[in-house]
């Protein structure tokens, strides 16, 4: 053999000689190569717990979880030895057999959002893992060991949900059968869906990561009922426009900065919950799906003839967060909620199916008009960044009169990295800017803030393309690949600027004429 | 005496720690030293958790002030220690905290009240506990002598060791080591004695022969490996925190892995499956009064050995060790 390359190990698997990265996690380096091992404890995105003692394996004659090895040169591994065969089926019974000591414990809930049966709990402690808030943890020991939740309140973010390999965590079923009651019997049903649906909804039924289903998901929605199929990425538009100028004005004014983007409900949440003092910094513009629903209520309503009270509009999200945020009272216009239900990508899938409809041979149907029709910048909401580079765009457009190159700050954006740090000259001004990716990572700029003038916080890692509500399983290779979704669509749309987008222009001209207007429907009321 | 010298001592000494796991404390000790770190923390493991155990009690009650000057020439060792925790079962603690704090001069030494049981003793487990996390061993690598306490390097030892550090400073070490007897022997009691003794040169020295209607369980209550009459003559009684357990064979095998299981099923941390789950099984079995049942021999087995190789810690592997001796010398006890 060649003489090694650098930070290259060579390793012995079952007898035959590899190289592979030195400090590589073993189980990753074993599964991505086709290895069976198998595993319920272990997730990539966190440290290994090394609890559920199912991964195990030889390495240099000793028993070892591999989720818990590091690669270094020289190891020889062996993954198949009868010993080890035999150990890892009896971990397994064990696990399996535990489901008897657990069949009478109860369910919990939180808020009625994400519902916990304990009785499924494997132990794997994902989920505590998972919560950035630590609102659950195990409580007891050993033989009395369950996970509970905290004093901590939940952001209902279902990171937790997300993560569970047992199904033991999912959305509250009476209110998914609450939901599916209701668009049996309303009369007009409208539904919105969020930008990224598109690159995940389709993965239920077997397409591919990459494969866009943004119609499909029109058609499946018209199949159940709904009346009109909207697009929230309009709403994301909207945002967009009044988040720009916002964010000009305080600029300008130097007051409340940094500015916090304010799309991601849990993020909503846990400034509630955990920081209420920093409030203040949320910009005033609702979120994409809340413009979205006011729009449809007393806008589009208008133009179908009917009243407010008698549509019932969905949103189809990928977040369970989404879920807490349409019942905030403070959103209530004219007695009016902006959205009634929310139902997650999982939830709509598994309606689909439960209902029989044949989405992968459904002909594909275009969103419904006026609110339909979305920009680049609209979509790319979907994606961590995504939210601060549409405004961006805008804010140069506001600001200079031109027009931001094609694909202005895209490039920024395409990283997954937990804390993005940069400056941006903007018109002559330097624009101090932090995408965090993943509310644990906000912990760590948590006591500079005074350091920026922008900041965009998503909860979970990847974005919305990765929240709580979205399809299992989910991993970094999984979330770039839902993401390109996005961004290709952003690359391929003609108006890449959400000011730039016909319809939004209309719903200026008709609707959104005065300031007035505009805050009642755009801005939260403070 | 330089620093140097009194690590060579300690090493040449030939000391193991005393807590059950028995690593050499100079060659522990000479690591940490010569890598010179900014900050660390020593932690003296006075958890004495594993049933039957009770030497640290014992150094407490008759001890004190050598073992504080034990803890003093550690001290001495390693300047830049930033806390000395003497971390003390809850009973320990009500019992010498005023003591310790009347002996304990200008050590930065703080008496810390054990929160939990059994699981505490563990080091990594300790060390969580004192940062007020929950009560579970930590993965290794990194060692506590690496990332320990509040993620510093941290010395580790049991209590009887920082008493031995005072012995083999003022030259009277004797390579001993304290014994605990108990179970059912005549004349139970903490013994100081040499460290190379077979089980039943310890039994006789402190007058408690047995006969063949006894047995030994040895290094621990919870982790101790079982010895029948036929083997004390041989075994050494060096092993794990060097308690003795005497067994009659009126006591069935039931009942021994009841009393046992009862104790660990509640104790154990939760965090794997073979001991949180392993342990449940059998204990499943012997309260279904189904241990004998031939048909499940294959099964108990497996199970038993599964927790000793396949266990994250060393209390799961080490109840593992205790039942898997028991299990398999069972038909020589009780034919």
């Amino acid at each position: 053999m060649d003489k090694k390359k650098k930070n290259m190990a060579v390793i012995e698997i079952d007898g035959k000689k590899i190289e592979v990265k030195e400090g590589e996690n073993l189980l990753q380096f074993l599964l991505k190569n086709k290895f069976p091992i198998p595993h319920l404890c272990y997730h990539s995105d966190y440290e290994p717990a090394e609890a559920c003692r199912l991964c195990l394996v030889e390495v240099d004659g000793r028993i070892k979880t591999s989720c818990g090895v590091k690669i270094k040169d020289g190891m020889k591994i062996i993954t198949n030895s009868e010993k080890i065969k035999k150990l890892k089926i009896i971990n397994l019974r064990l696990i399996a057999q535990s489901k008897l000591r657990k069949q009478n414990r109860e369910k919990f809930n939180f808020d009625k959002i994400i519902e916990f049966d304990m009785s499924k709990c494997i132990d794997c402690s994902l989920c505590i893992r998972s919560c950035p808030v630590s609102a659950i943890a195990f409580d007891g020991y050993g033989v009395d060991q369950k996970v509970a939740p905290t004093k901590n309140p939940c952001i209902d973010c279902g990171q937790c949900l997300a993560h569970c390999p047992a199904s033991a965590i999912d959305t509250d079923q009476n209110e998914f059968q609450w939901i599916v009651e209701n668009i049996k019997t309303k009369k007009i049903k409208i539904a919105q869906v969020a930008p990224s649906i598109r690159s995940s909804l389709g993965e239920m039924f077997g397409y591919s990561h990459e494969k866009m289903t943004g119609e499909k998901v029109v058609a499946a929605l018209k199949a159940l009922g709904f009346n009109y199929v909207f697009d929230t990425s309009f709403g994301a538009d909207v945002t967009t426009f009044e988040e720009a100028k916002e964010l000009i004005k305080r600029l300008k004014s130097k007051e409340r900065l940094p500015m916090f983007t304010s799309c991601c409900s849990a993020w909503i949440n846990y400034l509630k919950f955990y920081q209420p003092e920093l409030l203040p910094l949320l910009t005033s513009v609702l979120p994409p799906e809340i413009i979205a629903g006011n729009l449809i209520k007393h806008y589009f309503s208008k133009k179908i003839g009917v009243l407010p009270k008698d549509i019932y509009v969905v949103s189809i999200m990928p977040c369970t967060a989404k879920k807490s945020e349409v019942r905030r009272k403070e959103l209530i216009v004219d007695g009016i909620y902006p959205v009634d239900d929310v139902l997650t990508t999982v939830e709509l899938g598994n309606l689909l199916k439960q209902q029989k409809i044949d989405f992968v041979n459904l002909k594909e149907i275009n969103f419904d008009n006026p609110l339909g029709e979305a920009t680049g910048a609209g979509v790319i909401f979907g994606v961590t960044g995504g939210v601060m580079t549409a405004a961006l765009r805008t804010a140069y457009y506001l600001l200079s009169g031109k027009k931001p190159s094609d694909l202005y700050f895209q490039k920024e954006i395409t990283s997954l990295e937990g804390v993005k740090i940069f400056n941006l000259k903007l018109l002559g001004k330097n624009l101090r800017i932090a995408i965090i990716d993943g509310l644990k990572n906000f912990y760590q700029i948590k006591d500079k803030l005074s350091e920026f003038d922008y900041i965009e916080v998503m909860a979970c890692p990847g974005g919305c393309i990765a929240g709580g509500g979205q399809p299992k399983p989910v991993n970094d290779l999984i979330r770039q690949k839902r993401r390109q979704v996005l961004l290709r669509i952003d690359e391929q749309k003609t108006i890449k600027t959400s000011h730039d987008n016909p319809f939004l222009k209309e719903v200026y001209n008709q609707f959104l004429t005065d300031e007035k207007t505009v805050h009642k429907y755009c801005h939260l009321k403070h | 005496m330089t620093k140097e010298e009194i690590i060579e001592k300690i090493k040449s000494s030939g000391l193991c720690g005393r807590g059950g796991a028995g690593y050499p404390t100079g060659k522990k000790w000479e690591e940490i030293y010569k890598k010179n770190p900014k900050e660390i923390y020593i932690c003296v493991n006075g958890s004495e958790g594993e049933p039957g155990t009770k030497k640290d009690g014992f150094i407490l009650e008759h001890y004190l002030k050598e073992l504080i000057e034990g803890i003093k020439t550690t001290y001495y060792l390693f300047p830049q220690t930033k806390k000395i925790y003497l971390y003390l079962r809850k009973d320990y603690f009500e019992k010498y905290k005023e003591k310790v704090e009347l002996l304990k001069d200008n050590l930065p030494l703080e008496v810390f009240r054990e929160p939990g049981g059994y699981l505490c003793g563990e080091n990594t487990v300790l060390v969580n506990s004192i940062e007020g996390k929950r009560f579970e061993p930590r993965r290794k690598p990194p060692y506590l002598s690496e990332v320990g306490l509040f993620e510093k390097p941290t010395i580790v030892n049991n209590v009887e060791t920082f008493y031995r550090i005072y012995q083999i400073v003022n030259g009277i070490y004797e390579n001993k080591r304290f014994y605990t007897i108990g179970g059912t022997a005549k004349n139970p009691g903490v013994f100081d004695l040499p460290v190379e003794m077979t089980i039943k040169k310890v039994l006789e020295a402190t007058k408690n022969p047995i006969n063949e209607d006894q047995f030994v369980q040895l290094g621990g209550g919870a982790s101790g490996i079982f010895y029948t009459f036929d083997e004390i003559s041989s075994q050494s009684a060096n092993f794990g925190t060097g308690v003795i357990l005497v067994y009659n064979k009126t006591t069935s095998l039931t009942e021994i892995f009841k009393e046992k299981l009862e104790f660990l099923i509640k104790e154990n941390c939760g965090k794997c499956t073979p001991c949180r789950e392993g342990l449940y099984f059998l204990y499943k079995l012997v309260k279904n009064n189904k241990l004998l049942d031939p048909s499940l021999e294959k099964q108990i087995t497996d199970v038993i050995e599964n927790l000793v190789v396949s266990s994250f810690c060393g209390l799961g592997s080490g109840a593992g060790t205790a039942f898997k001796s028991l299990w398999t010398k069972r038909k020589k006890i009780w034919q």
